[in-house]
């Protein structure tokens, strides 16, 4: 009985690591939206310098 | 699988805008989290708690699997996401001498740069977060081997059914055992019967629990290289996941281990007996005692794992693997019979075999790998198909696996009795094998990694040509874990890879596994060494073509 209590808790304690993971996942998702914000900003960046760019030609 | 799989395209240049792509790769979702939590509202595949230990270690074994795959996904986004930053602290940088009169530009690109710094700082703590906690669970599994055992889940030949097995490849794979085989590429296993017909020949044990230790002596006596030598004279050696301990093998260590030694009438034995280690081809022999009395073994032995975690090889974890082969079976037979302070193979035993397979993991990968090690040397058919391989491969290939094989024998010094042609042979199995960790093109494995090589025949490659991990195919994950680095050497990887790979090569080495790129190197800085490799190939490789 004991050895079966020590191998239960350790079955529910992997399952919680797994739930965890899953919470790092997560994390890394929202990070990956930030990631679109800043590619968005690059954009505007360059976007910026085309149109000064063309100004000054002009 | 648990969990959707993100797979950033990364930040490409298309007519003149730049795109982000996150390319979703839901693989399974079925009942998500809630189908491991076991609960009747999960909907998932576990139905309720599992009770027994059968279910429980089912049960875990799909968790470990789970988690994994987890920890992959993890990795493999973290890897993206770093790539990603990367490329737009360049562009960032280019932006910024580009359009260093525009202060707006310059207001615009500040902001950028703070919110890359911010990101590269979350990515920092959640990868910390996760590194923890891979320690805390390393140190949590190593235990896992030892639950199996307690439990008496140990899969022994006489203590497993062949449906026993199939359920466990199939519970892990998806596809049947024999499905697996036929995938592998080898005859003759297509069902039950004809795989039995081979192993039964092979093998006479498959042992699964935490040998690890048990093993670490008989495998350094096997191979030479198994120990280093530490600074306070004690040897310590690393962790495996299996092995295959051929029945002449361990023989060989056990008539020089006991030679001398006195056996009382209980079969007890008393004095003290020696075990020759070769610590590899730079240093010479050390001896090893072990005293049968006090229950010693001199120097200290130690096994150490990828994360540094270390403990005791003691003289009980050594009796332990010297009783698997004096200890009578079932069929009241031992695997060796002794003769004074003589031991032989027990050849009248009801199942003879050439072997026992002893993992250290119930990884089903690791599974395969020592049974086709163990049908290479006992089974003609399994060779022939090995040797097949090896025929139609390039010089090219058999250079990469005369150096695979010479990280762990020799294979340079022709007086080194133990490097035989098969041997080579076997060990280029690793290379040839269509496993996908042992690709030829990556050749990957934590073991055979090119640092070893280098240290090993005391060779120093450059790297001042690469700027990048991506050029050595390599995971960062591996240099960052499974190198040791000091928090130093983190921080030049974090700042700057082109840094950290001029200041640190040999952690690179380390991290590698491309025997590929290791051969193009040693090809190019030691072109005398590389001649070595093919004399040996020509001798020990070659003669495959006429066989």
């Amino acid at each position: 009985m004991r050895d079966k209590k020590t191998l239960k808790e350790f079955y529910n304690l992997k399952k919680k690591k797994l739930v965890e993971a899953e919470e790092v996942f997560v994390k890394m998702k929202k990070l990956i939206g930030k990631l679109a914000l800043i590619a968005e900003k690059l954009e505007k960046v360059e976007k910026m310098g085309d149109f000064n760019n063309s100004l000054k030609k002009s | 699988m648990l969990f959707v799989k993100f797979k950033i395209c990364c930040f490409e240049k298309e007519s003149e805008r730049f795109l982000i792509y996150f390319d979703k790769q839901p693989d399974v979702v079925e009942g998500g989290v809630e189908a491991v939590k076991g609960g009747k509202e999960a909907g998932g595949e576990i139905k309720r708690d599992p009770e027994t230990p059968e279910e429980l270690l089912i049960a875990l074994i799909e968790l470990d699997r789970k988690y994994e795959s987890a920890k992959e996904a993890v990795n493999d986004t973290s890897d993206d996401i770093h790539e990603v930053l990367a490329q737009f602290k360049m562009k960032a940088a280019k932006f910024k001498e580009q359009y260093k009169d525009d202060p707006e530009i310059l207001d615009l690109l500040e902001t950028i740069e703070e919110a890359i710094a911010n990101l590269e700082k979350d990515l920092a703590d959640i990868t910390r977060e996760f590194k923890i906690e891979k320690l805390r669970m390393a140190k949590r599994l190593s235990s896992m081997p030892e639950l199996f055992r307690r439990f008496g889940l140990v899969f022994e030949n006489k203590q497993i059914t062949y449906d026993d097995l199939n359920q466990f490849i199939e519970s892990q794979t998806g596809e049947s055992f024999y499905a697996n085989w036929q995938r592998l590429g080898y005859p003759g296993a297509s069902n039950e019967q004809e795989f039995k017909a081979s192993f039964d020949r092979c093998v006479s044990g498959l042992f699964i629990g935490d040998y690890s230790r048990e093993l670490a002596l008989a495998d350094a006596f096997a191979e030479e290289g198994g120990f280093n030598r530490n600074p306070d004279g004690s040897l310590s050696t690393k962790a495996y996941a299996g092995m295959n301990m051929p029945h002449s093998v361990v023989l060989e260590m056990f008539n020089q281990l006991f030679s001398g030694v006195k056996f009382d009438t209980n079969g007890n034995p008393h004095g003290t007996g020696v075990l020759k280690i070769d610590l590899g081809a730079e240093e010479n022999s050390v001896v090893v005692k072990v005293d049968f009395d006090s229950k010693t073994i001199t120097p200290p032995l130690r096994i150490k794992d990828q994360l540094g975690n270390e403990a005791e090889i003691t003289f009980e974890h050594l009796m332990a693997f010297v009783n698997i082969y004096l200890s009578k079976d079932l069929n009241g037979e031992s695997l060796f019979l002794r003769n004074g302070d003589v031991f032989s193979v027990n050849l009248t035993r009801t199942n003879p075999s050439a072997m026992n397979v002893f993992m250290n993991t119930a990884k089903t990968e690791v599974f395969f790998h020592e049974t086709m090690h163990a049908f290479y040397d006992g089974n003609s058919e399994y060779k022939r198909a090995i040797l097949d391989r090896v025929k139609s491969s390039t010089q090219e290939q058999r250079e990469c696996a005369v150096m695979f094989a010479a990280c762990n024998y020799d294979v340079f010094d022709p007086d080194v009795e133990r490097v035989s042609k098969d041997l080579v042979i076997d060990e280029a199995y690793n290379a040839y094998s269509n496993e996908s960790r042992y690709d030829i093109a990556g050749m990957k494995s934590m073991e055979f990694n090119v640092g070893r090589f280098c240290e090993k025949y005391n060779i120093k490659l450059s790297l001042d040509d690469y700027n990048s991990l991506a050029e050595f195919n390599i995971k960062r994950e591996y240099v960052e874990f499974g190198t040791g680095m000091t928090e130093e050497e983190e921080g030049s990887l974090r700042r700057n890879e082109s840094e950290f790979i001029h200041k640190y090569p040999e952690k690179i080495l380390k991290g590698c596994f491309d025997f590929k790129l290791l051969r193009e190197l040693v090809a190019k800085q030691h072109p005398d060494f590389f001649k070595r490799i093919q004399d040996v190939r020509a001798k020990l490789v070659d003669w495959v073509d006429a066989a």
